[in-house]
């Protein structure tokens, strides 16, 4: 409850910092679209090589990466600052954070955000509708697939937080926590490309799979019934996939050396 | 000579004191190269391009030379937010002979650490895609390769002078280096309208023909590749010297 009140302040906090650097916002927003639409691009630079791939359409492929993006988007909007945890530790800021009568990781996703994360959200919502759109998908799915998309957002962060946890022990000087958006490289495409060595990974140890390309298949496929226990599936996979990364986060944490900075 | 010598030797020495981050700059050079193969096993699986594996192999090239290229922005932004840029512009130098050096030192160093993983993933999964004359180019076309990829990395860090942070700019480098560099996506199989559009712009010539030339290592393609490389560094370091004589004379530093 204490957290839940601490949202507001936290965000309005965020949105100040923000301000020092105006015109990096307004380039990074102008550089998100930029790198969006480049993105699209590419996509069709492969269309024009091949008519389907693992028989996904160019329409159906834009849905997937719709899909990925926005619960990549809603990561980056609300859990990124895990990223920083290895600076955190570097200059001792973490001591202060352990100070306090608040939940430690709490207190480190709040304490920034990525400011032109929003635009990518929006960029990946239009996506999506535009798919649903030209594919007939039902409004219901599509909202169906929002909420997917805020679960599966936990998979980025669970991922994101196993990887920052690495800075207890090498005192912030090895951060795995970038490796979040190699995995979300490998989110936007379907998994059965991947060999099956890799596809066993993604759908069990690692479940980026269920980011997107194992519920947008089953719906490409009009196997409604399958697609509507999968999400199911994928959201319960999401909450224990993150729930057992904040108990690795929490272990480490006991391991934690203050560098004294 | 000896400053050469003690700023490459510093850079070089910068990255291997870092060696808790080995592992992980393996992992991510592992990842990228992982997804390009199976991607663009698909793709040339199904596709009327020529079907051979030296696509691929070009693709893991790229990749290579993309995740040695140093990021200086990164840098550049760190000396101007802590200020720090006015000690190096009282060095009896000039600082960005100083800034290639010092990278080039950190760049051979991350060389050394991807370099066998990647051959080792070529040689073993590809045999035969390259040839000693290749292993020979790969060498000896690095340094200007190099070069290139510091001067365009060097003119979008310039804007950092006028926006102090780097994250904006830094998202428009590597969207236009995704699609216009050739690492991603093989300058060859692009539209023809792209790929002539690709061709006019630098940023190909420091990244995916780079791997072209090694693959098909032909005189033509030397010349067509070092020429370009020459004409573009020239260029580009002369719009980077245009925009950073403004920029420093309305920078104002933090204090440091």
């Amino acid at each position: 409850m204490k957290e839940l009140k601490l949202i507001i302040p936290f965000f309005k906090y965020n949105f100040k910092r923000l301000q020092i650097y105006d015109k990096d916002f307004y380039l990074g927003i102008v550089g998100l679209i930029i790198e969006n639409i480049l993105n699209l691009l590419m996509l069709f630079f492969i269309y024009t090589l091949i008519p389907s791939l693992d028989g996904f359409t160019f329409n159906e492929m834009l849905l997937l990466y719709g899909v990925a993006s926005l619960s990549f988007a809603i990561w980056r909007c609300l859990f990124i600052n895990t990223l920083n945890v290895g600076s955190m530790v570097r200059y001792g800021r973490l001591d202060t954070f352990l100070l306090r009568p608040i939940n430690v990781l709490y207190q480190v996703m709040m304490d920034g955000f990525d400011d032109d994360a929003w635009g990518d959200l929006v960029f990946a919502l239009l996506v999506i509708g535009y798919t649903a759109v030209t594919q007939s998908i039902n409004i219901v799915w599509v909202i169906l697939l929002i909420i997917l998309s805020i679960f599966t957002s936990l998979i980025f962060a669970g991922i994101s937080i196993v990887g920052s946890s690495l800075s207890f022990i090498t005192q912030g000087i090895a951060d795995f926590s970038q490796i979040v958006y190699n995995f979300f490289q490998f989110a936007k495409y379907p998994i059965n490309i991947f060999g099956g060595g890799m596809k066993f990974v993604f759908t069990f140890v690692i479940p980026i799979g269920w980011v997107a390309a194992i519920p947008v298949k089953l719906l490409i496929n009009h196997n409604i019934r399958s697609f509507a226990f999968m999400l199911i599936v994928a959201c319960g996979i999401s909450v224990i996939f993150f729930w057992i990364t904040t108990k690795i986060w929490n272990f480490m944490l006991t391991k934690y050396v203050s560098t004294g900075s | 000579m000896k400053f050469i010598f003690y700023s490459v030797r510093n850079g070089f020495r910068t990255f291997m004191c870092q060696k808790n981050n080995f592992m992980i700059y393996w992992i991510n050079n592992l990842f990228s190269i992982l997804l390009v193969v199976f991607l663009w096993q698909q793709i040339l699986k199904y596709s009327s391009a020529n079907q051979s594996n030296s696509q691929i192999v070009y693709l893991i090239l790229a990749q290579m030379i993309l995740a040695i290229t140093p990021e200086i922005i990164y840098r550049y932004s760190q000396l101007i937010q802590s200020g720090d840029i006015a000690y190096k512009l009282l060095l009896p130098v000039k600082f960005e002979f100083w800034l290639l050096l010092d990278t080039l030192g950190y760049s051979l160093a991350k060389l050394l650490i991807i370099f066998p993983l990647d051959m080792g993933i070529v040689f073993i999964f590809f045999p035969g895609s390259l040839s000693i004359m290749s292993g020979l180019l790969l060498l000896l076309l690095f340094p200007m390769t190099f070069v290139l990829g510091f001067t365009i990395e060097l003119l979008f860090s310039s804007v950092t002078l006028f926006t102090y942070s780097v994250w904006g700019i830094n998202t428009i480098k590597s969207a236009v280096l995704m699609v216009l560099s050739g690492a991603y996506f093989p300058v060859s199989l692009l539209p023809s309208a792209m790929k002539k559009f690709v061709s006019v712009l630098p940023f190909s010539y420091a990244y995916g023909q780079y791997a072209e030339v090694i693959i098909t290592p032909t005189v033509a393609n030397v010349s067509l590749l070092v020429i370009p490389q020459i004409i573009w560094t020239i260029i580009l370091y002369w719009f980077y010297v245009m925009i950073s004589r403004v920029g420093f004379k309305q920078f104002v530093t933090q204090g440091g």
